[in-house]
């Protein structure tokens, strides 16, 4: 037998090739991308806690500007209300004209 | 002093070093293949062969972070882990005999050329089986994973005259065992 004969007999000794299962084992174990620090994610925690410091600031804005209107509100109107009683009640004009003593 | 060895796979481990998917995938359908028809043809058995093969890539992972361009290459690194990992087996098997034999034949009849091509095929793989270990594994990876003679003596840890005797004494009694194949029509 010569060589080139020995090779093709040797040639038809042929094996498998590996089935999906096996790639699908050695690429399980194969390194995955690593997770890198990210300064976003930190970025967006943060705005996100902006945001809320912000509203409840606003919330509480607009509580206090809606006591301090109410207040002031009631404040004008009182002051209102006692000098239009003064000046049209029974002693408007003992109040408004010179009183003559003897 | 040596020159550093020029390796065709150090810029695809440079990226599987570095978790590249792509990388990654290209490094198993250039080696798996190969790494399994060593595990295959050295121990004859499918399952173990797929053990083999898996255990290589999971050292290979390991290996690609701590690579050395220009110490060798990658992939007689790998033929080196599965040569290992073949005769941890076959030294296994020698240690606790098993009654029945690894190789599973196909039992489903076959038409008359798939017939004659198996019954080669059968007998080539016997054939070698039967060969002295250190033959058969140099006429393996001679032949069949198509390493030179330089890969397959460092693999070996001998000379290359010494692969190259092996080879000569495999070849030699294949021819004769097999000698009735080169008459009959292929």
């Amino acid at each position: 037998m010569d060589d080139r004969t020995l090779n093709q007999l040797l040639d038809d000794w042929r094996v498998e090739p590996p089935t999906m299962t096996l790639r699908d084992r050695v690429m399980a174990r194969a390194p995955q991308p690593r997770a890198s620090w990210s300064f976003s994610p930190w970025l967006q925690r943060g705005q996100l806690w902006l945001a809320g410091a912000g509203l409840a600031a606003g919330v509480a804005g607009v509580s206090c500007g809606a006591i301090f209107s109410a207040s002031a509100i009631r404040e004008a109107r009182d002051e209102a209300l006692v000098a239009a009683a003064v000046s049209e009640g029974p002693y408007a004009a003992s109040v408004s004209e010179p009183v003559h003593t003897l | 002093m040596t020159a550093p060895v020029v390796d065709p796979d150090a810029e695809l481990i440079e990226r599987v070093a570095r978790a590249d998917p792509a990388a990654v995938q290209a490094l198993v359908t250039r080696k798996l293949p190969r790494m399994l028809a060593l595990a295959r043809r050295m121990l004859g058995d499918a399952a173990e062969a797929e053990d083999v093969a898996q255990e290589v890539f999971i050292r290979a992972w390991k290996q690609a972070r701590n690579w050395k361009p220009g110490a060798g290459k990658f992939d007689t690194w790998m033929h080196r882990v599965a040569l290992n990992l073949c005769y941890d087996r076959l030294r296994r098997r020698r240690e606790i005999p098993t009654e029945a034999p690894p190789e599973q034949t196909d039992p489903a009849p076959r038409a008359d050329a798939a017939m004659v091509t198996a019954e080669i095929e059968e007998r080539v793989h016997h054939a070698i089986d039967a060969l002295p270990e250190r033959q058969r594994t140099a006429l393996i990876l001679s032949h069949y994973q198509e390493l030179s003679n330089i890969e397959a003596a460092e693999l070996l840890g001998i000379s290359v005259e010494a692969v190259e005797s092996l080879l000569a004494r495999a070849r030699r009694t294949l021819k004769s065992t097999l000698a009735d194949l080169a008459e009959g029509p292929r």
